[in-house]
C-alpha cells in the first residue's frame, strides 16, 4: 500500500492547491496546531482530519481505495485491464471495459478517470481516434484530479499512480508525433519527483519504471545512445531484481537496438532479443513478440527466434 | 458521492468478507474477539495498520490498492519494518539484527501478538542464517501460534491465512529440511500449496510464495516419479506468473518442467523437441538472471546428450 504521512499529505494537498494554513485551518482549528500537524509532531483527531481534506476537496478516510468500487471483482477486473494495456491486448479491452463502467460509480472523478484512460488508449490502438484525440481524452482524464495539469507542466504534488501513468502517456503522444523535445522535457523532472516523494516501494517502482523507461527511449530516439542506454541497463536491473515483466521485453529490445546502433556487443545483442521474446512471450504480448520478430529478420540473416 | 460507494476500510472487510462466504469468526481467529471485528466492520472501531494489514491479507485483498494515512509513529513503525525487510533480501544481517534491536525496543512492552509475531520472524530468519536451527524452529513455531493456534491440525481446511502467516509456515517447513525433518516439511508445503490453489483469486499476493514452494516439492515429486504431476505444477506456477506478468521462480520453474519431460521422454510420453525447449528457455532465463553457473550446467545438459547447438 501507499503510506502517507498526515501532515506530509495535508501540507502537499494544501500547497498544490494554493491554500495558506491560516485559509485552511478557519473553523477547524488553530494556525498552531495546522504548523504540529503538517510538521509530524500531532495527528490531528478523526474529525479534524476529515473535516481539514474535505475543505480541501480531498476524502478525510485514512484508507483510500484507488478505485471506488463495491467488491472484489471490480479491483480484479482493474487489475486485468491494467495487465491488458500494458501488454497491449486491446482487442480484449471492450467487452471488459463494458462490464467494468456498469459495476463503477462514474460520478466519482477517479473512477472516471481510469475509465477515461484506458479507453483514450484503448479507442486509438484500435484505430477509433487519431493521436490529437487520444491525447485530449488523456489530458481530459489527467485534469479530472489534478485541474492545474498544463500543456506538459504537473504542478507541485504528490499524485497517484493513474496520474502519472497518464502523463507518461501524454509524453508518448508527443513523441509519437515526432515532438521527441516535448516528450523529453515533460518526463525529464520526474527523475526528481522520484527521488523526492516518500512513496511505498512497490507504488513507486511501478510508475517510476514506466515513465524513466519512456524517458529512456525517447533519448535513444532522439540519438543521445549513450545516455539511453546508461539509464535503460539500470531499468533492466530494477525490473529483474523485482521480477517484473511489464515492462522488461521492451527494454531488452531498446537495449539491444541501442548496441546494434552504437555497434556493439553483436553476441549480447542477439542474447537479449531471445530474451526479450521469452519474457514477452510470458506476458502474452503478441504485439511486442511480433515486433521482435520483425526486428530480427530485418536486422539478422537468420531467423533464429524460430526454433523458440 | 453516491449510496453506492464504499469507502470505509469496515465496510470493504465487511462486503469482502461476506462475498468469500467467511464467518467473522474465521476471519478473527487468532487476531481479536468477533466482536471487535464486528465493531470494526462496522467502522464503529478503528484499527491499526498492522491489524488492517493481516486482515486484509486474510482476505486476499491486496494492500496496494489503498493509500494509507498514518500517524508520524506508524509510519515510522512501517519504514522500519520495510527496512529490515528490505536489509534481508539484500543480505545484510548485521544491519537487520541491528535495526529489529531497535524495532523491538521501540514498540516495548506494549507489543501486539501481531508486532510480536514480525518480531519472532524476523528473529526465527536470523537464526535460520547463522545455523542456529533449533532457536529458528522456536520463532518460528511461537510466531505462528500467535495468531493462528491450530497451525499443526488441518488448518488449509479450516483457516484463513495471511501471507505473513504462509511465510512463516514457509520458513518453518525450511528448516525442517534443513534439520533433516523432509517428511514435515513436504507436508507443511503441500498443505500451503493445496490451500493456495483454492484461493483463486489472490494470485498476485501469493505467486511468490506458490512458486517458491513449487519449487522445493517439485525435486520431491521427481524422487516419487510423479512425472505427470511436476509437469503440470511448473505449467500451473507459469501460468500465474503470466496472468501477473510477474517472474518468480521462473527459469527454475523452466528447468524442473524440463526434468519431467526428460523424464517421460524416455517412456515416449513426449518429444526430444518439448524436452529442449523447456530447457532452452531456462537456460536464457538462468542468464537474465545472473545465474550463469546453473545457465552452463544446462548448457552442457543439452550439448551432450541432444547434440544442440546454441545461437550466438
Amino acid at each position: 500500500m501507499g503510506v502517507y504521512r498526515v501532515g506530509e499529505v495535508i501540507k502537499k494537498t494544501r500547497e498544490s492547491i494554493g491554500m495558506t494554513q491560516e485559509e485552511l485551518c478557519e473553523g477547524i482549528c488553530t494556525v498552531e496546531t495546522i504548523s504540529r500537524i503538517e510538521n509530524g509532531k500531532t495527528i490531528p483527531s478523526r474529525r479534524n482530519f476529515e473535516d481539514l481534506m474535505e475543505k480541501m476537496g480531498r476524502t478525510g478516510k485514512k484508507y483510500l481505495p484507488f478505485i471506488r468500487g463495491n467488491d472484489m471483482e471490480t479491483h480484479l477486473m482493474r487489475d486485468k485491464l491494467v495487465v491488458l494495456i500494458s501488454t497491449h491486448r486491446y482487442e480484449e479491452i471492450p467487452l471488459l471495459l463494458e462490464k467494468f463502467e456498469e459495476k463503477l460509480d462514474l460520478e466519482d472523478a477517479v473512477n472516471r478517470q481510469f475509465v477515461l484512460r484506458i479507453r483514450a488508449l484503448t479507442e486509438y490502438n484500435l484505430g477509433h481516434i487519431n493521436e490529437v484525440e487520444k491525447r485530449a481524452m488523456l489530458e481530459e482524464a489527467l485534469m479530472l484530479t489534478v485541474p492545474k495539469y498544463c500543456d506538459g507542466t504537473l504542478p507541485k504534488g504528490v499524485f497517484t499512480r493513474n496520474e502519472l501513468m497518464i502523463f507518461g502517456n501524454i509524453a508518448s503522444s508527443y513523441a509519437e508525433e515526432g515532438n521527441l523535445e516535448k516528450a523529453i522535457a515533460m518526463l525529464r523532472p520526474m527523475e526528481e519527483y522520484f527521488q523526492s516523494v516518500h512513496i511505498g516501494t512497490m507504488e513507486k517502482s511501478i510508475s517510476e519504471a514506466f515513465l524513466l523507461s519512456s524517458l529512456a527511449q525517447y533519448l535513444s530516439r532522439a540519438g543521445k545512445y549513450e545516455e539511453s542506454r546508461a539509464m535503460q541497463e539500470k531499468l533492466k536491473d530494477e525490473d529483474i531484481r523485482m521480477r517484473q515483466a511489464s515492462n522488461l521485453s521492451q527494454l531488452l529490445y531498446r537495449i539491444a537496438y541501442n548496441n546494434e546502433k552504437l555497434g556493439i556487443n553483436e553476441k549480447d545483442c542477439k542474447e537479449k532479443l531471445i530474451q526479450a521474446y521469452y519474457v514477452a512471450r510470458l506476458c502474452k504480448n503478441e504485439v511486442m513478440m511480433k515486433h521482435i520478430r520483425k526486428h530480427v529478420k530485418q536486422i539478422y540473416k537468420d531467423d533464429f527466434l524460430e526454433y523458440i | 458521492m453516491s449510496k453506492n460507494q464504499t469507502w470505509t476500510i469496515g465496510e470493504i472487510i465487511k462486503q469482502v468478507r461476506e462475498e468469500k462466504k467467511i464467518t467473522i469468526l474465521q476471519l478473527s481467529r487468532g487476531l481479536c474477539s468477533p466482536a471487535t471485528l464486528s465493531r470494526i466492520e462496522a467502522d464503529k472501531r478503528e484499527m491499526d495498520m498492522m491489524m488492517a494489514s493481516i486482515l486484509f491479507e486474510r482476505l486476499g485483498y491486496n494492500l496496494d490498492k489503498f493509500e494509507f494515512y498514518g500517524s508520524q509513529e506508524e509510519c515510522e513503525q512501517y519504514d522500519k519494518r520495510l527496512s529490515i525487510q528490505k536489509h534481508k533480501e539484500s543480505k545484510e544481517f548485521e544491519k537487520m539484527e541491528q535495526e529489529l534491536l531497535e524495532y523491538q525496543a521501540e514498540i516495548g512492552e506494549n507489543a501486539s501478538p501481531l508486532h510480536e509475531q514480525f518480531i519472532k520472524k524476523m528473529w526465527g530468519f536470523l537464526a535460520f542464517q547463522t545455523g542456529d536451527y533449533e532457536r529458528a524452529i522456536q520463532f518460528f513455531e511461537e510466531a505462528i501460534r500467535l495468531t493462528v493456534p491450530d497451525w499443526q491440525g488441518e488448518w488449509e481446511k479450516l483457516t484463513i491465512l495471511s501471507l505473513t502467516e504462509l511465510e512463516i509456515l514457509q520458513l518453518l517447513a525450511d528448516v525442517y529440511s534443513r534439520t533433516g525433518r523432509e517428511e514435515e516439511a513436504y507436508t507443511i508445503r503441500c498443505s500451503i500449496l493445496e490451500y493456495l490453489d483454492k484461493q483463486n483469486e489472490c494470485r498476485e499476493q501469493f505467486a511468490e510464495l506458490y512458486t517458491n514452494i513449487a519449487c522445493k516439492v517439485l525435486p520431491r515429486l521427481v524422487e516419487k516419479g510423479e512425472f505427470q504431476k511436476g509437469v503440470f505444477l511448473c505449467e500451473k506456477g507459469i501460468e500465474i506468473l503470466s496472468a501477473i506478468v510477474r517472474m518468480y521462480s521462473w527459469p527454475d520453474l523452466l528447468y524442473w518442467k524440463g526434468v519431467c519431460l526428460e523424464k517421460l521422454l524416455e517412456s515416449g510420453e513426449v518429444s526430444e523437441k518439448e524436452v529442449i525447449a523447456a530447457y532452452k528457455e531456462a537456460y536464457y532465463i538462468y542468464r537474465l538472471f545472473s545465474q550463469n553457473e546453473t545457465a552452463e550446467k544446462i548448457k552442457i545438459h543439452l550439448e551432450e546428450n541432444y547434440q544442440w547447438e546454441f545461437i550466438g
